[in-house]
């Protein structure tokens, strides 16, 4: 007998996408829909020309998991350089069995890597789990709206008071990144072809942004990382500068410098002067 | 031949690739269109939107679905249309593609173009949802055959009779993909020039050609390398059968430089010179 559409379909789709190997796939698909075990499975797939219906369908099996894995080696390449090739894709495989997509589009497929590395069985977890966390703040920066920038230009005019009370609105591209690793140094070593090792502890901060079609990461000192944070949290520019003062040694000079940089780099979209 | 749809023939284009896009954007090369991936554009406020509204500016876009899943048991995805159409409107899309197949059920999604059973309860399930989507869409849904690569026990009528059924009964555009008729032959044993001459060639609004890669048991639509003769063979055999569509390369796989796809893709201007020369 023919099964219908909508059981067929289950069935295959069950049966292809099983995390362990096909034929447990089919196992899965029969308990599941009633029909098609592996001794039977001619009813449902015919044999080809010159591949068994276990062989043509196993095309679809292996597919469903190398799609996938490409999607996520696109967005974590230098995870994928810093497991090696074979720790990766394990490491993907786990990743894809628990989080099979329901989204039209792999745009934000591996959004829960990171997350997902920190509790896997990793050698090294909280650098991995860090360098996935820098990768996936560059692909959300790459789909992140990016309106017109702020200017220096629109700025003046602004009384000291007004100034003082003023929000800065974030360009929504923008991620302030705390490491307890030199993810950045490493991600560029990786970028540059320079074969980095997995380095040793030490924090580093990083600012994530898209500036027109390009994504740029800058580090930032720990005091311009706590400024540039509270301003993107919306904090007034007075609440945002009283940060510094667990930062005694940072002139106001340096604070316009950094200031300076931002804007020019369009890290902000609007003011807020209400 | 009278086509039975009014959209033009664009010329030669190739499929819009991120790794293009900063050539296409700096150096504006001259071609005819371009189609880009639904996909790519859609669930993204960002940098992709940015690279295809200033190609649109520019360039004939087209776009090319690979999830509306028509083929499902599951609902029409209606957010997933509405985006779509709004992409569409957005960025002026001569017409909306996407392929006969479905890609999921029960909410997951495979991101894979699966076969479809070719039977009686398939095609008039497949043909109600194109009408649906077609008023959505307030214009024609432009169908692909994709590769396949299991047929199915139950199925009583072969692809191409399947296709030309329901292309017929939902009144949709067909983009024949003579690649990937190639593949399907290979991997099923049929003739691939009695696949074209089952469809209805007015209906074709689009061609697709492409590489693959030959295993020995099966061919996969791989998308790699130069168009192989056969499937440019196959471009023209169409053409002889009345089919008068504008024609897109694919490269997905090893992608080279602009300037090697723009030059693959414009042999489809030799197929054609050279099935006229036949005829005179």
């Amino acid at each position: 007998m023919t099964p219908a559409l909508q059981p067929l379909q289950g069935w295959f789709l069950s049966a292809t996408t099983h995390a362990g190997d096909l034929e447990a796939g089919i196992a899965q698909a029969v308990v599941r829909y009633g029909f098609g075990a592996q001794a039977a499975l001619e009813t449902v797939i015919t044999p080809g020309p010159r591949l068994s219906a276990l062989e043509r369908l196993s095309i679809y099996h292996d597919s469903y998991r190398a799609r996938l894995v490409e999607c996520l080696a696109d967005d974590y390449p230098a995870l994928k350089y810093a497991l090696g090739e074979e720790r990766f894709e394990m490491l993907a495989r786990e990743y894809i069995a628990e989080h099979p997509s329901r989204s039209a589009t792999l745009n934000a497929y591996g959004q829960h890597l990171a997350t997902f590395c920190r509790r896997a069985f990793l050698e090294n977890t909280a650098f991995i789990a860090e360098l996935a966390r820098l990768e996936w703040s560059l692909v959300e920066a790459v789909h992140a709206e990016s309106p017109k920038p702020l200017t220096l230009e629109s700025l003046e005019g602004l009384s000291p008071d007004r100034f003082a009370l003023a929000r800065f609105v974030p360009n929504a591209a923008l991620r302030v990144l705390h490491f307890e690793y030199p993810v950045n140094d490493y991600y560029r070593a990786f970028r540059e072809d320079l074969a980095p090792s997995v380095p040793q502890a030490s924090a580093c901060h990083v600012a994530v942004y898209r500036r027109d079609l390009t994504l740029w990461r800058r580090d930032l000192t720990p005091p311009a990382a706590r400024l540039l944070e509270a301003l993107a949290a919306g904090e007034t520019l007075t609440a945002a500068l009283s940060q510094l003062e667990a930062f005694p040694d940072v002139s106001a000079q340096e604070v316009m410098s950094w200031f300076h940089g931002w804007i020019a780099d369009g890290l902000f979209s609007a003011i807020v002067t209400q | 031949m009278k086509r039975r749809f009014d959209f033009e023939n664009l010329g030669i284009g190739i499929g819009l690739r991120t790794a293009h896009y900063r050539h296409i954007l700096e150096q504006q090369p001259r071609i005819d269109w371009f189609e880009a991936l639904s996909e790519n554009f859609m669930h993204t406020r960002g940098r992709p939107l940015e690279v295809l509204d200033r190609i649109a500016e520019r360039y004939p876009v087209v776009l090319h679905g690979v999830s509306m899943s028509i083929g499902s048991t599951d609902p029409l995805d209606w957010e997933y249309l509405r985006e779509l159409k709004a992409l569409r409107d957005r960025v002026g899309a001569r017409w909306v593609s996407d392929h006969l197949c479905w890609t999921g059920v029960m909410g997951q999604n495979a991101h894979d173009l699966l076969p479809m059973p070719f039977t009686e309860e398939a095609l008039m399930h497949t043909a109600r949802r194109i009408r649906s989507v077609q008023d959505f869409l307030g214009a024609p849904l432009v169908l692909e055959n994709p590769s396949s690569y299991v047929e199915f026990a139950g199925s009583a009528l072969r692809e191409w009779e399947f296709l030309a059924a329901l292309a017929e009964e939902a009144d949709a555009g067909l983009l024949l993909d003579v690649n990937n008729v190639y593949v399907s032959a290979h991997n099923h044993g049929f003739d691939p020039l009695e696949y074209l001459r089952a469809l209805p060639m007015q209906r074709v609004v689009q061609f697709h050609v492409a590489g693959h890669t030959n295993h020995g048991t099966h061919v996969i639509d791989s998308h790699i390398g130069p168009v192989p003769d056969p499937v440019w063979q196959l471009l023209a055999a169409a053409r002889a059968l009345g089919a008068d569509a504008p024609v897109l390369l694919e490269w997905d796989a090893e992608i080279p430089s602009f300037e090697a796809v723009h030059a693959d893709a414009l042999r489809a201007r030799d197929a054609y010179l050279a099935l006229q020369a036949g005829a005179a």
